[in-house]
């Protein structure tokens, strides 16, 4: 059996219990597992405590004591049972009912979950044994699945029991194995006492140390108490020096000056920078400026002996000097060191270094307060080994900029370095290495003192020139731009190598605002000021988060065309323009302008819808356009519709530096007036473009203000044949031939009229011959045409909205001028004088004394909807649109009031070649005729005079009926008059009396200048009154003969010669002359044109010109 | 009717486990409705044996478990059979159970031997600690003795 522990003590008390259970009962007594022994045990336990305690009092337990024989208990009795282990035990018969019950659960489900599926089965059975007879099984997909289920159910259960099975096979055992189970429970507690008790022996023994105390050494003790001394600490017995007298130490000292001297004169080597030295008090003092000042001396004459370390001071500042202590002490014994086994030269190599790293160091911790305080945030710091590195405007995005400051060791390029200083090629040297946005830049610029060592003067003189570089980069962009390369705004830009705030960049946006752009030294932002700062909507972004020079430029240009626009779009309302951006095209501006432009569009309500102007501002200038709108859809009145479209649009600023004029307020009305003008004038050469016919300078894209505003003049080529046929005038032929206008025509645009709200144009040319006399004349005060005084120019005005093109009524003016001009010449060739001219009428006298005054009245027929129609509708027809028809018209004393429609139809004639010459030359033939005719009608002559035409007369006297046919005719080199009587052959058989007295008194009679030829009578032209009176006092003279009672017939035949008595039928033979009116009026033009015939009655206002 | 011993609770296990097999075989040649008369009748008589053992098996708590040493050590009563709940998952690990009591054995018994090694060696370090005592400082002579006497040593040879 095993478990039986050979323990002697209680060998022969444990037969019995042996026997009874196989397993001896081991007395128990930890007491760390009281808690699991039973109360008996434990009553037992107890005892046995009182027992020990008196001598094992800290702990150490592992006692057998109980057992211990014949010492305190019987042993048989005594020994304690086992503790019974019966934790997380089952009991067999609970597994079995709980399985079985398991089983019986699963049996019905599966059999309640087989019985579903039932009925379909069976009926494929029966299906399938009526066809048969015969059950062939089931072999159905789903059978199988039941079978499968049974068999796994049963496969499960069996395993399941059979298990249950071997477990009630095994249980014989439980018993038996429970107690060995508690045994092994047994065991493990004593195997963790025996593991405790070492543990517990080594605590007592830790613990017994502080009991311990050392041995007093009593007898060194007595010693120093009783002697002052210990015998057993050895004195060395050294003899001091003595000391030394004043004078033998400065020999000591001079003597030590001159083997130094001859020492560093003859034998040593001194290196290069150790050059500058100075022998004294028994020293040498190495001096390298901008490191350190070093003594050494020496200990021995021997000029192989080294030299010895006495002091340092550092030269450059911020230093410290080395505190005494620790530190000296190395630094003293390092030196001397090196001195030993590399002299001077490894002296100066370590001290180099040494101050160096120093200097490295200081700098870092100069760099890493300024981290901390001032430049937070904005720099990083780092040292890797001996080189600083210090990252600046690091919040800035994109490329990143650093300083490093490092050793250079000097050996790579002896050539090219250190030049000046071949000795100090291969020393290393502090060295700074500048990358700005990832490139290695030129750092010989930045303020680099390795004497007064400042990381800030260093940070500041590199930020200041990357400041420099970024806004040099910037100005230079914007100096290209053409406001700024013709200095019509100010670039100034200021640098610094030293201070970031110095470097600025002054932009002059417009004439009063200035921009200044700086870069902040800490993070490199950008910032952006303008003065003043009228731009509110732009100052809440004044910093550019984008820092590429690119950026700047286009935020600056941004900013430039928004100041520009403003202030023209506010200037522009103070002149009345409308701003109407919401008529803004959208993508037609782009088509139009240059790219990258702002701009506004303007409109004036005195100003043609058509037309608009826009101002545009970019980097290269501000530019106002003309742009004529195409109207849409929707023309009709009402402003133009929104969709309308720019059909073109013209630079109109002209070469010169428009906008250091056009945005200051003396030049504001002006602005207002010259960009009407330049509408007007734009409208025109527009117009004229799009006929094609005419030459015009200068060409429509150069058509821009001069210099103040000033609006340019168009000049036309005004060359009548070359006109489109719709425009040409036809005058009468007469006229047509030489022109007497220069074919220049300069068309001006001369202000505002306020009145009219109309924009004044003037046409003016060169007259080809100066006009005689018209200095003279009294022009009417509402003519548009003026001839100045020199009488070799003319100008015409017009009044049309701006925008409104008035080439048509130009054209048709000058032709009408022209045709003036011909009349006047001619007018002038028959010595007539001139009173008054205007475009419709030239009035003029003539007579003898001219005393006579007549009018030629041109009147036009045009289409009323003139100024509108488009060169294309035009140039697409072919008919004249204008035709002239002349008249001419008398006082209504004037003699020739009788023949004027026969003047008109002469002057209107069409193939005559002088017409107005030959009705000039009536005129003058016809007034002696005329003038006696009026003469006797005046003084109550029964005549009745009918004008057939100018040349020909019927003088009819109704009682007695004669007729008598007064015509123009040619005898003998002259004009002369024939008067013939016409009377039937009816009238002649009545009142013979009469006729015999005036074929007696005229026809066969002589008078002054005139001669009776029988059947007629001749008289010369300016004699005619004569006859004319001579005849009717035939008539006048037989009415006195015949009696007063009977009037006219009595009168007939007697006293013709004398014109007494008056009679007043003047008015009615003025009236029965109007009605036989001889001539047709021209209504062959009127059946032509059927366009609405209108008197043309523009006449306007005089305005003189010189 | 006396407690149910392991050996009736054996016998009704080996009934149902037959009916298990039997309801398989059955399955497994079923050819018809014979046959599945014949299962129906199988299935009954587990149901039937399930339910004896059920009977058989239920613990009746009010009853004292009755004294093992009373019954043959072959057969011991159903009540009084108390399974640790190692050996249950090792049967359900379908392992031999008898190789469980064997290991287990022979654990205890290298436990035994290791402890009996211990104590002999911690005995021996008692007496020299004693003897080391007893020199150091004699007079505690006494206290050591006695300590060792109850510890089951011997006491001085003094």
């Amino acid at each position: 059996m095993p478990g039986i522990i050979m323990d002697k003590t209680w060998r022969g008390t444990s037969t019995h219990n042996v026997n009874n259970n196989g397993i001896s009962s081991l007395p128990y007594t930890s007491e760390n597992d009281s808690t699991s022994l039973d109360l008996k045990n434990r009553s037992r336990h107890l005892n046995g405590l009182k027992e020990r305690d008196r001598f094992s009092e800290d702990g150490t337990m592992l006692v057998e004591k109980i057992a211990a024989g014949d010492s305190l208990f019987p042993p048989t009795s005594q020994l304690p049972e086992l503790v019974h282990i019966t934790q997380g035990f089952f009991p067999f018969a609970q597994l079995v009912s709980r399985s079985v019950q398991q089983c019986w659960n699963d049996l019905s489900d599966l059999i309640a979950e087989l019985a579903d599926l039932q009925t379909l089965l069976q009926n494929q059975v029966s299906q399938f044994s009526l066809t048969n007879g015969k059950s062939p099984g089931n072999q159905s997909e789903d059978n199988m699945q039941k079978k499968l289920r049974i068999l796994d159910f049963a496969q499960l259960k069996r395993t399941e029991f059979i298990k249950l099975l071997v477990l009630s096979r095994w249980s014989r055992q439980a018993i038996d194995v429970s107690k060995l189970i508690d045994l092994q429970g047994f065991i493990r507690t004593r195997h963790l006492a025996y593991h405790r008790a070492p543990q517990r022996v080594a605590d007592m023994k830790r613990d017994l140390v502080r009991a311990q105390m050392a041995n007093p050494d009593l007898k060194t003790a007595l010693e120093i108490l009783s002697k002052g001394r210990a015998g057993v600490m050895l004195n060395l017995g050294y003899l001091p020096p003595k000391p030394l007298s004043p004078r033998r130490m400065l020999n000591t000292l001079r003597k030590l000056n001159k083997i130094i001297s001859t020492r560093l004169l003859v034998h040593d080597f001194i290196p290069a920078s150790f050059r500058t030295y100075l022998v004294h008090d028994g020293r040498v003092t190495f001096y390298v400026p901008g490191e350190f000042e070093i003594d050494l001396s020496i200990a021995e004459e021997s000029h192989i002996s080294q030299f010895f370390f006495i002091d340092i001071r550092f030269l450059f500042s911020p230093s410290s000097p080395i505190p005494i202590g620790r530190l000296s002490n190395d630094l003293d014994f390092k030196i001397n060191n090196v001195l030993r086994t590399e002299s001077l030269v490894g002296c100066f190599g370590f001290l180099h270094n040494m101050v160096l790293t120093n200097k490295v160091i200081i700098l870092f911790k100069q760099a890493m307060r300024m981290a901390r305080e001032s430049w937070s945030d904005s720099i990083h710091v780092e040292l890797l080994h001996r080189t600083l590195i210090v990252q600046y405007w690091v919040t800035r995005t994109g490329l990143k900029s650093w300083l490093e400051i490092g050793i250079r060791s000097g050996r790579q390029n002896p050539n090219h370095e250190n030049l000046d200083d071949p000795g100090m090629s291969g020393v290393p040297r502090l060295s700074l290495r500048w990358v700005r946005e990832n490139l290695e830049a030129d750092n010989d610029d930045i303020t680099f003192d390795t004497e007064n060592l400042s990381m800030e003067s260093i940070l500041r003189s590199a930020i200041a020139l990357h400041a420099s570089h970024l806004l040099h980069a910037v100005y230079d962009k914007i100096r290209k731009r053409l406001l700024y390369s013709s200095h019509s705004l100010s670039l100034r830009a200021r640098f610094s190598t030293d201070e970031p705030g110095d470097c600025s960049l002054e932009v002059q946006l417009t004439r009063s605002r200035y921009l200044r752009v700086l870069i902040e030294p800490t993070s490199g932002v950008v910032t952006t000021s303008i003065t003043p700062s009228l731009l509110s909507r732009l100052e809440s972004d004044n910093s550019v988060e984008k820092f590429s020079t690119d950026d700047i430029v286009n935020r600056i240009s941004r900013l430039r065309c928004i100041a520009a626009m403003e202030e023209i779009e506010s200037n522009a309302r103070i002149l009345g323009l409308e701003i109407n951006n919401h008529r803004r095209p959208k993508n037609e501006g782009r088509r139009l302008f240059p790219p990258n432009v702002l701009r506004s569009y303007f409109w004036h309500r005195h100003w043609e819808r058509n037309w608009v102007v826009a101002a545009t501002s970019s980097m290269d200038g501000d530019d106002w356009w003309v742009i004529r709108m195409k109207p849409a859809t929707r023309p009709l009145n009402g402003p133009a519709p929104d969709g309308s479209v720019p059909q073109s649009a013209r630079n109109v600023t002209g070469s010169l530096l428009f906008s250091q004029q056009c945005f200051g307020y003396p030049s504001l009305g002006g602005l207002e007036l010259s960009l009407a003008g330049m509408l007007a004038i734009h409208a025109n050469a527009h117009y004229l473009a799009e006929l094609n016919c005419l030459n015009s300078f200068p060409p429509l894209q150069k058509l821009q203000f001069g210099a103040s505003l000033k609006v340019p003049t168009l000049y036309i080529r005004f060359e009548l044949l070359k006109l489109p046929p719709t425009l040409q005038i036809l005058p009468p032929d007469g006229l047509r031939g030489k022109s007497h206008i220069c074919e220049t025509i300069r068309l001006s645009f001369r202000g505002f009229d306020k009145q009219a709200k109309a924009v004044i144009m003037i046409a003016d040319g060169k007259l080809k011959s100066p006009i005689r006399g018209v200095g003279k004349t009294t022009l009417k005060s509402n003519h548009s045409l003026v001839f100045p005084p020199s009488g070799c120019r003319f100008a015409i005005r017009f009044l049309a909205a701006a925008g409104k093109p008035i080439i048509t009524e130009l054209f048709d003016h000058i032709q009408r001028l022209e045709f003036i001009l011909s009349i006047i010449d001619s007018l002038h060739r028959k010595k007539a004088e001139i009173y008054s001219i205007s475009l419709s009428r030239v009035s003029f006298g003539y007579g003898s004394s001219q005393d006579l005054s007549a009018r030629i009245v041109i009147k036009q027929s045009e289409p009323s909807n003139l100024a509108d129609l488009e060169p294309a509708t035009l140039l697409s027809q072919t008919k004249p649109l204008f035709r002239l028809r002349m008249s001419i018209d008398f006082d209504p004393s004037s003699p020739h009031r009788r023949i004027k429609e026969s003047f008109a139809t002469i002057l209107n004639q069409d193939g005559a070649n002088t017409s107005l010459d030959s009705v000039i030359e009536l005129l003058a033939f016809t007034l002696p005729l005329l003038r006696s005719l009026d003469r006797i009608t005046d003084h109550g002559s029964k005549v009745h005079v009918t004008a057939r035409n100018a040349k020909t007369y019927n003088l009819r006297y109704s009682d007695p009926r004669f007729r008598f046919l007064v015509t123009a005719s040619q005898h003998r080199d002259s004009m002369g008059w024939m008067l013939k009587d016409i009377r039937t052959v009816e009238d002649r058989s009545e009142r013979s009396e009469v006729e015999n007295y005036v074929q007696e008194r005229i026809f066969n009679s002589n008078g002054e200048g005139w001669r009776g030829l029988g059947s007629g009578v001749v008289a010369d032209a300016d004699k005619v009154g004569n006859l004319i009176v001579a005849l009717d006092s035939c008539f006048l003279g037989g009415r006195i003969m015949s009696g007063a009672s009977t009037g006219h017939g009595d009168r007939k035949d007697d006293g013709k010669e004398k014109p007494t008595s008056l009679n007043q039928q003047g008015g009615r033979n003025r009236t029965s002359l109007d009605k036989s009116r001889p001539v047709n009026p021209p209504t062959r033009v009127a059946t032509k044109y059927p366009l609405q015939n209108s008197e043309i009655s523009n006449d306007a206002d005089v305005i003189m010109i010189d | 009717m006396g407690p149910v011993t392991l050996n009736t609770v054996d016998n009704e296990l080996k009934d149902v486990i037959q009916h298990l097999f039997e309801i398989q075989a059955a399955v497994h040649g079923y050819l018809g409705p014979e046959t599945q008369v014949e299962l129906v009748r199988k299935i009954r008589n587990l149901s039937h044996a399930l339910s004896v053992l059920s009977t058989h098996t239920k613990i009746d708590t009010s009853l004292t478990p009755p004294d093992p040493s009373a019954f043959p050590r072959d057969d011991p009563p159903l009540a009084s059979i108390q399974l640790p709940p190692e050996i249950i998952d090792y049967v359900d690990a379908a392992r031999n159970p008898d190789i469980y009591t064997r290991e287990f054995v022979e654990l205890v018994q290298r436990g035994n031997q290791d402890l009996k090694g211990k104590k002999e060696a911690f005995a021996s370090f008692r007496d020299v600690l004693a003897r080391e005592m007893r020199s150091a400082m004699p007079e505690c002579r006494r206290e050591v003795d006695k300590v060792v006497m109850a510890t089951g040593g011997k006491g001085s040879d003094q």
